[in-house]
């Protein structure tokens, strides 16, 4: 995909969002496929889904979430709902780690993620990114390459463990 | 004076003729006189009368176990054809009246090409058949001068014209209709001795007819609706209809109900609004008092309300019926039509443009795909169980709100359905097409479910106001294919021509015909036993199961996939939030608390509804655990198909100044694979290339937008891409085809098309996931691309890139 502008803290951390939809969107689809393709491993799927959730939960605590609750003094509540939803989300990731392999188990806590994270993401999308983006004093092109930064070094923490 | 009672033979001769001369009034014994037709007509049916002395089956229609095995009827063989005429002179023929009817034969159910009409090479002529010489000018007494009375021509064409309608069906009024033909898997002898399940690879044809709900006849196809899926099946033992549903449960679980509930679906009774619709106060407010519709309400709220096809949708028979076998035994069936081509639906932002800028999607779609010879092909499944395993059934199988899991049941497939012919007259076929639930045949039976009850009565009886009188079965698209035989006589508009004079049974002056076909032949109801017990007395009340209200709703719900689920939510949201009044959302929502409070709180958020209104009282308290609360069969992801592109349509943007060359490769791949991939140009017409040959625009952006379909393909080419980027109906299309989650192939250039547009920056790690259903390629790779893309648009939808509100 062709590249035409930078990306600002909000996309990026948008990006997250939608590569995770899209994983458990394909994660359903093997899910309930019949024939040749519900041969085909989902657990590495559901995995995936659990990496990208994990580095995304640690940048979003450790360096947007406080920047926006510094540079937005009305965002605190948001704030905290969000860190909120994301332990429910790693409750649910620890789940899907012990789980192993695919099955129906597997099937329920992968969508029962799906459910939490869309939540999540609404939130996000519809209350706290357009506070970051209105605040004056937020510099999120700034903020986006510190997310970058910790996103790769956290990416293979999480891959080198 | 005579010396004798014994007359001479010329005079008994004489007197055999003159008796045989008059219909009043004759001697007490009758003789033929040689040669003489009167005569030995009279003769015969003395001896055919006498040779009936009484009705020898009259003993056995008493008692319980002959009602089981009716006898057939008697009769005696006429000496010849004359005694069952109705008149002498049938023997005088001519081009009108033709010969005489052909023995044991109904002329009426030859194929349709008995009133087929081509007037290729004809005049034009009255309904009279006389020719017409002028058809420009009514008859006037000078050109400038009056028209006159006596003008016939002019009144004759008038008065058709002013009679062309007729009423519109109540419900299902705007529907679009199919012919092809069943074909069995094999015998189904242990289950069914139903004929068109006689021997593998019999065939039998159909009917079909798909349809919505709630819209008048000339309204959108994309409404959120149930479709009709109504099969006449033209069986050698006469009609079968299959009044199914693209849904397998319903609103209600009684007929009493129908018309409460069609009066509150339908537009409002004071301003004949909303068309098309059920996102409305009436409805709302009788559903959510009813509910037992909160099964079916998830149905309907689900994308299986906007089906992408008729072909595309599973079909469903909704109750319980019978299959019996020819030693009597019968069992409990569920019918599935399962498409071949998968289940894939619409999402509802794209419904609703379709149905301003294509009112007649459905219709199209379907006409085009049996023109373009990809026939629509169903599979036909049975779920069969007994009585005894019912009667263990957490749920009532007479209960129309109620499926049966298929994790319980499981489906057996038994034959296909390929839909190979469009009508030839919408009139004469789709709208005079009657099907009726009574329409059954032997090996087939009713279950006792109240719902089915009521439609056993009410489609004979709206045909017979609809269609103009009693013998709408002899409109040429309801004949059977059987013979039909009967005393059903007279009422408007009849057209068989009985011979003989015997309309009633029993007779013997028809030699004893029509007899009645007696059990080895004819139908034979199912003698089911009722329960011996109190209760089982004549009762205006449900069975106590039928209260779960609530079990198999959210059965379905937690059998959705996470995006199936959102799309569930947001129809609540939508239909609601049109819903003027508050109590009635908060009342829906309180309902939905009892099947998902997941999905209730999601709704009440996307209404601000805040609190949570307390859950409706249950009518059950405490109903039978569920056998199955999973059912992945319930998703549409479960039948993804054969993943072919046929019937699909793909548009190709161009512009003057395009690469040609690349997307003439990818429209050639597209179309080897039965996908109909269209040009659709800033104007349509032919348009200068960049590298060579012209290429022909068949549509504009304009007149085809982006929604109608299913995938996009976008050119490279700097001059052509430069000239769509200026044209705003571009970025529309594109904004469409992304948002609908379609597949885009953008070649070369045209990436910055989708810059433009407003691709998010967001999409790039998705991007290289590589499931997004966006693909870029230069144009010298359009091959490659090609294949990645005609995979992509069998994948239906991209949905991951789906956010709520959307990106784009």
């Amino acid at each position: 995909m062709p590249e035409h502008h930078a990306k600002d803290a909000c996309d990026l951390l948008d990006a997250d969002h939608l590569a995770v939809k899209h994983l458990f969107v394909e994660y359903a689809r093997l899910a309930h496929a019949p024939g040749a393709e519900a041969g085909r491993d989902r657990g590495a799927i559901a995995l995936r889904i659990c990496d990208e959730l994990t580095v995304h939960a640690q940048i979003e605590e450790e360096i947007f979430y406080p920047a926006v609750r510094e540079a937005v003094p009305g965002a605190a509540d948001v704030v905290a709902e969000a860190e909120q939803e994301h332990g429910q989300a790693k409750a649910l990731i620890a789940r899907i780690r012990d789980a192993g392999s695919a099955g129906p188990a597997m099937d329920q806590l992968v969508a029962d993620l799906a459910r939490a994270i869309e939540d999540h993401v609404k939130v996000e999308r519809d209350e706290l990114f357009p506070k970051a983006r209105a605040a004056p004093g937020l510099d999120l092109a700034a903020l986006a390459q510190r997310l970058a930064q910790g996103q790769q070094s956290a990416m293979e923490a999480t891959t080198e463990a | 004076m005579p010396r004798s009672t014994k007359t001479p033979v010329p005079a008994k001769r004489a007197a055999a003729k003159a008796a045989a001369r008059n219909t009043d009034s004759g001697p007490s014994q009758l003789s033929a006189a040689l040669s003489d037709a009167a005569s030995n007509k009279m003769a015969q049916v003395q001896d055919m009368v006498a040779a009936m002395p009484d009705n020898p089956t009259k003993p056995l229609e008493h008692g319980f176990a002959n009602g089981l095995k009716p006898p057939q009827g008697a009769g005696v063989p006429p000496a010849s054809r004359l005694p069952t005429g109705s008149t002498l002179s049938e023997e005088n023929r001519s081009t009108k009246t033709g010969s005489a009817a052909a023995e044991g034969v109904n002329a009426t159910i030859d194929t349709l090409d008995r009133v087929r009409v081509d007037a290729g090479g004809r005049v034009l002529t009255t309904n009279q058949g006389v020719p017409v010489a002028d058809n420009q000018n009514s008859l006037k007494y000078g050109v400038r001068g009056p028209a006159l009375l006596e003008d016939f021509i002019l009144r004759e064409k008038l008065t058709h014209f002013d009679h062309e309608r007729i009423p519109e069906r109540i419900v299902h009024a705007r529907g679009s209709g199919a012919h092809g033909f069943f074909e069995s898997y094999e015998a189904l002898p242990d289950i069914t001795r139903a004929a068109p399940f006689q021997a593998a690879g019999k065939v039998t044809p159909v009917f079909v007819r798909f349809s919505t709900v709630q819209g008048e006849r000339g309204s959108k196809d994309t409404a959120r609706d149930v479709r009709g899926f109504a099969v006449k099946f033209y069986t050698d033992e006469g009609n079968w209809d299959l009044v199914g549903n693209n849904m397998p449960v319903f609103f209600i679980q009684d007929a009493m109900k129908f018309p409460d509930l069609v009066h509150a679906v339908k537009p409002e009774p004071h301003h004949q609004m909303p068309q098309a619709a059920s996102a409305h106060d009436t409805f709302w407010d009788f559903v959510s008092l009813m509910p037992e519709s909160t099964h079916m309400l998830m149905w309907v709220m689900s994308d299986r309300a906007i089906p992408r096809s008729f072909a595309t949708m599973q079909g469903f028979g909704v109750h319980t019926f019978r299959m019996v076998n020819a030693a009597g035994e019968s069992v409990f069936v569920k019918f599935h039509w399962t498409p071949k081509a998968g289940t894939h639906s619409l999402v509802w932002d794209e419904a609703v443009k379709i149905s301003g800028a294509d009112p007649d999607f459905h219709r199209r779609d379907l006409w085009e795909r049996i023109e373009a010879g990809h026939y629509p092909e169903y599979e036909l499944g049975l779920q069969v169980f007994t009585e005894e395993q019912a009667e263990q059934f957490s749920f009532d199988i007479l209960d129309a709100t109620k499926i049966v899991p298929e994790e319980l049941v499981p489906v057996r497939p038994v034959g296909r359905m390929v839909l190979n012919r469009n009508p030839d007259n919408f009139f004469a076929e789709t709208e005079q097409v009657a099907f009726c639930t009574a329409h059954i045949v032997p090996g087939l039976d009713f279950s006792n479910d109240p719902l089915l009850a009521g439609r056993i009565h009410s489609y004979v009886d709206t045909q017979i106001s609809r269609l103009g009188g009693p013998n709408f079965h002899e409109i040429p698209i309801n004949a059977p294919v059987a013979q039909v035989h009967n005393n059903q006589r007279d009422g408007m508009h009849r057209q068989a021509i009985h011979r003989g004079r015997v309309s009633y049974e029993p007779n013997s002056l028809s030699g004893g015909c029509p007899f009645q076909a007696g059990a080895v032949q004819g139908f034979v109801s199912v003698p089911a036993r009722i329960e011996a017990r109190e209760e089982q007395g004549k009762v205006r009340a449900k069975p106590e199961k039928f209260a779960d209200h609530y079990t198999q709703a959210r059965l379905f719900f937690e059998s959705q996939t996470p995006v199936e689920q959102d799309h569930i939510a947001n129809a609540f949201r939508f239909e609601l939030s049109k819903v003027t009044v508050p109590a009635i959302r908060e009342r829906t929502v309180a309902m939905l608390r009892n099947a998902s409070e997941v999905l209730a709180k999601k709704v009440a958020t996307g209404l601000g509804i805040d609190p949570l209104p307390d859950p409706l009282p249950r009518a059950l308290a405490d109903p039978a655990p569920p056998e199955v609360t999973k059912s992945p069969a319930l998703s549409l992801l479960a039948r993804p198909g054969d993943g072919s592109l046929k019937g699909r349509k793909v548009a190709l943007l161009v512009a003057p100044g395009v690469h040609g060359a690349s997307l003439s490769t990818v429209q050639e791949a597209v179309v080897a694979q039965g996908a109909v991939a269209r040009l659709v140009g800033t104007r349509i017409g032919r348009m200068p290339t960049a590298d060579g040959d012209a290429l022909d625009a068949d549509a504009s952006l304009e007149n085809e937008p982006g929604f109608l379909f299913d995938a996009l393909v976008l050119p490279d080419g700097d001059e052509g891409v430069a000239a769509l980027a200026q044209d705003g109906h571009t970025m529309e299309f594109i904004k469409d085809q992304f948002r609908h989650c379609k597949t885009i192939l953008a070649l070369g250039a045209s990436h910055r098309l989708l810059a433009q547009a407003g691709l998010p920056l967001s999409m790039d790690k998705s991007h290289a996931l590589g499931t997004t259903g966006l693909l870029f390629a230069d144009a010298g790779a359009a091959a490659a691309a090609a294949a990645e893309f005609i995979a992509g648009v069998a994948r239906h939808r991209h949905f991951g890139r789906e956010m709520d509100p959307p990106l784009l």
